[in-house]
């Protein structure tokens, strides 16, 4: 009997702690949004939050600007990690390329609070650039540089993640390339493809599956995070997490479960992007048993 | 009063990507400190035995007794065999006298009396000399050596070797045997020896067991 | 076999196309370690003409709130690298080693803080943590951060658990080892490195915390996150700044430190399995 709750023991701290902790939480927030848990003693069961929300304006500008931006984040990180993949493969195998390929690992080691300040630096209208913009006589003055961070089309924020993300799914396609680099270059090359057909021809299809489940999961990221949007984001509409943090923690209390009910809709979402994504990385998985 | 004993040993194995696989009515009989070769092709089952026997597998049916004693449900650690198989396996975190005396640590014999155990089974070897050495700093041959030293210095009720030589070039093998035969005459350990060459089987051992598909054809003394 | 090889004029292009974005990429350091020590550092220069160490001189003399925002942040990363590896350590061996009844749902559970963010749970949790007293405590802030860092924990540990050689343990048990045993001295040294890879991803992870540090510490347990803030929400750019190459140089630092131990754990053990 030991012997067959064996694996169970095991697992079962880390298991207890996730479960109560975090799902735990997640139903709690969930039950303090259906209107139960009221602070003042008045609960039951009710979907008014989920209601005022899907009937907030506010709300759902919330949720159009968070979608467009980690949909065009995600998505320009992909591609970015593709042609930078691509340049990588074709520059070949050697100590150069290798050293290059760290180094576009570096933003990775960048906490995003840092790297949200350092694309403010970079670009705000007082930045850097505007600076060497200026000195150059692109712009004429402070006013005339275009509004980068803290502007409504978010561009500030959608550069941060470019900036931190492509390296992340870089880093997630580089091992795959580099078992099919071994096994089948050689080969391709004697039927006479060069580099550049046999990323299209044979890398690009394969990588394709942890591609898409990489980008899924940047998006999933992009679209929950607070910290980035936080400093880089404009009053209104504010990001799904920005609007929940604000309803709870700067609103009334009565706007708790609301703050909550956007939540637990944010949940939902990372939690099917996450389904997708895994879903995809089994098919890899599958397609390389059988070559 | 056989040292050790198999009786009706039936395994079956549903193996995925080849043929399935069948041990059937294994009958053996293991006389105190002779050694007894089993001698048949690849695939006939004779690494399955000795896996059963070490408790490594567990047959379907059947019992295992040593020295009368029924141990066919012990675990592998209490029964005091030792196993040397075709790859040395030596624990690469370790240099060669910290894995020779594994076993007696196990036992939980003090550290100077087993590195002075441990430092004559080597020099028995003719390894003396590479106490120091990692697996990966000796040859295929000493990597062996350093294998049968390990398994010998715990004093095994049974050695239990798969095709031990198998891997060495033919001169090597040669030399091989005739050592694991002088070193059986000077401490006489119960030792079954599985090999498909005849005349390894043939040098060694006292009794030869053919095998074939699952089943033994045939049991010789010589 | 005869390899084809690039004409040597298009690889320029490649190379220069690789120039431009690994500018690109490096450049948002520049006006990081400038602002750093930058006097006055506005608009429009380019380059600061009067280098001063005020904003370094008041980060680390003045602020006494920096070096017990760098002490927090270490312990409290620290802290939870041990915990995970507590946990992660049986738990990835499980998920390797067994087959078992509700495995993927179990897989699933402990995956799923990777895509769902924390805080959803965190503020879930918060009239729990208030009633337990984990608020505005350093205890709860390290507890909040484990939900991000141990499923890649576990991870990490299962990719080495998975390269472990089961003929090996098979030798040991013949020898003589117990289960216990077993893992001391043939799995243990095996799935080091794995753990130091967890650990250092996990260290990364924490001390970039700030929301969660924020949601459960209340502002009262100061990371460097923390103290961090209020000067790049529109305050003291020097000083942001300066916060801002601190934090870079303890990311990069601790990658040095696994990268270092790294190599001479796989110099002292040459692992081959022979």
């Amino acid at each position: 009997m030991w012997q067959k709750s064996r694996p169970y023991i095991l697992i079962l701290p880390s298991l207890i702690i996730i479960v109560t902790i975090f799902f735990g939480g997640l139903t709690l927030g969930l039950l303090q949004s259906l209107g139960l848990m009221g602070i003042g003693g008045d609960s039951h069961l009710t979907m008014n939050a989920y209601r005022q929300l899907i009937l907030s304006k506010d709300f759902i500008n919330s949720l159009a600007l968070t979608l467009k931006v980690a949909l065009v984040s995600s998505v320009l990180s992909g591609v970015l990690a593709i042609i930078l993949v691509r340049v990588l493969f074709i520059l070949g195998e050697n100590r150069k390329t290798a050293i290059i390929r760290k180094v576009f690992q570096v933003p990775m080691l960048v906490p995003h609070v840092t790297a949200a300040y350092i694309i403010m630096l970079l670009f705000m209208k007082s930045g850097w650039i505007s600076s060497i913009a200026y000195s150059i006589g692109i712009t004429k003055s402070i006013e005339a540089f275009p509004s980068v961070v803290n502007d409504p089309n978010s561009l500030g924020i959608i550069i941060t993640y470019i900036w931190k993300e492509t390296p992340f799914i870089m880093l997630m396609v580089f091992p795959i390339i580099s078992r099919i680099q071994d096994s089948w270059l050689e080969i391709a090359q004697v039927f006479g493809a060069r580099r550049q057909e046999f990323f299209r021809e044979v890398i690009l299809p394969l990588i394709l599956p942890t591609w898409i489940s990489s980008v899924l999961i940047v998006f999933a990221f992009t679209f929950s995070d607070f910290e980035v949007p936080y400093l880089l984001g404009i009053t209104y509409p504010k990001f799904i997490s920005v609007y929940s943090y604000n309803m709870y923690y700067n609103g009334q209390l009565s706007e708790r479960p609301l703050a909550l009910a956007a939540n637990f809709i944010l949940a939902i979402i990372t939690a099917m992007l996450g389904i997708a994504a895994y879903k995809l990385i089994k098919i890899r998985d599958f397609k390389e048993v059988r070559w | 009063m056989a040292k050790l004993e198999l009786r009706n040993i039936c395994k079956r194995y549903e193996a995925k990507y080849t043929e399935s696989f069948s041990l059937s009515n294994i009958n053996l009989n293991v006389e105190d400190g002779e050694i007894l070769s089993i001698l048949g092709p690849s695939g006939c089952g004779k690494t399955t035995i000795l896996r059963i026997i070490a408790g490594i597998i567990k047959p379907d049916t059947g019992r295992l007794f040593i020295e009368n004693i029924d141990i066919t449900e012990m675990l592998i650690e209490n029964r005091n065999f030792a196993f040397v198989a075709q790859q040395p396996l030596l624990f690469p975190n370790m240099n060669v006298i910290e894995n020779v005396a594994f076993g007696l640590k196990m036992k939980g014999i003090s550290k100077s009396e087993r590195l002075n155990s441990a430092e004559d089974m080597l020099a028995n070897l003719g390894l003396k000399g590479f106490e120091k050495r990692l697996s990966f700093q000796l040859s295929g041959g000493e990597r062996q050596r350093v294998a049968i030293a390990r398994a010998l210095v715990i004093k095994p009720k049974i050695l239990l070797m798969d095709e031990p030589f198998s891997a060495l070039h033919e001169e090597l093998r040669v030399n091989m045997r005739e050592l694991l035969y002088k070193i059986h005459t000077d401490n006489k350990v119960t030792t079954i020896f599985v090999t498909h060459f005849k005349e390894e089987a043939n040098y060694l051992s006292d009794k030869i067991v053919n095998m074939s598909k699952g089943k033994i054809d045939e049991i010789s003394t010589l | 076999m005869v390899k084809l090889t690039m004409k040597t004029h298009s690889k320029v292009i490649y190379y220069i196309t690789i120039g431009v974005l690994l500018v690109a990429f490096l450049l948002p350091f520049i006006p990081l370690f400038i602002n750093s020590f930058a006097y006055d550092f506005r608009w429009p220069s380019v380059i600061t003409k009067n280098a001063t160490v005020r904003a370094l001189k008041y980060v680390f003399y003045e602020n006494s709130s920096t070096y017990e925002s760098i002490f927090n942040t270490i312990i409290i990363a620290i802290s939870v690298v041990v915990i995970d590896i507590l946990l992660a350590t049986p738990a990835a061996f499980s998920l390797v080693r067994y087959e078992f009844k509700g495995k993927v749902i179990i897989k699933g559970l402990l995956f799923a803080p990777i895509i769902i963010p924390s805080f959803t749970a965190i503020m879930g949790m918060y009239v729990v943590f208030l009633k337990l007293g984990l608020t505005e405590s350093i205890y709860g802030v390290i507890l909040a951060h484990i939900l991000p860092t141990l499923p890649y924990m576990i991870m990490a540990l299962m990719v080495s658990y998975s390269t472990v050689d089961t003929a090996l343990e098979e030798q040991a048990a013949v020898l003589g080892a117990g289960p216990i045993s077993r893992f001391i001295y043939i799995i243990l040294p095996h799935i080091l490195p794995g753990m130091v890879a967890g650990a250092s991803f996990t260290f990364l992870i924490s001390i970039s915390q700030y929301f969660l540090t924020f949601l459960v510490g209340g502002g009262k347990v100061s990371t460097i996150a923390i103290v961090m803030f209020p000067f790049i929400s529109g305050g003291d750019n020097a000083i942001g700044s300066v916060y801002g190459v601190l934090f870079s140089a303890l990311a990069i630092i601790n990658l040095v430190l696994i990268d270092f131990i790294l190599k001479k754990y796989y110099k002292k053990r040459k692992f081959k399995i022979i």
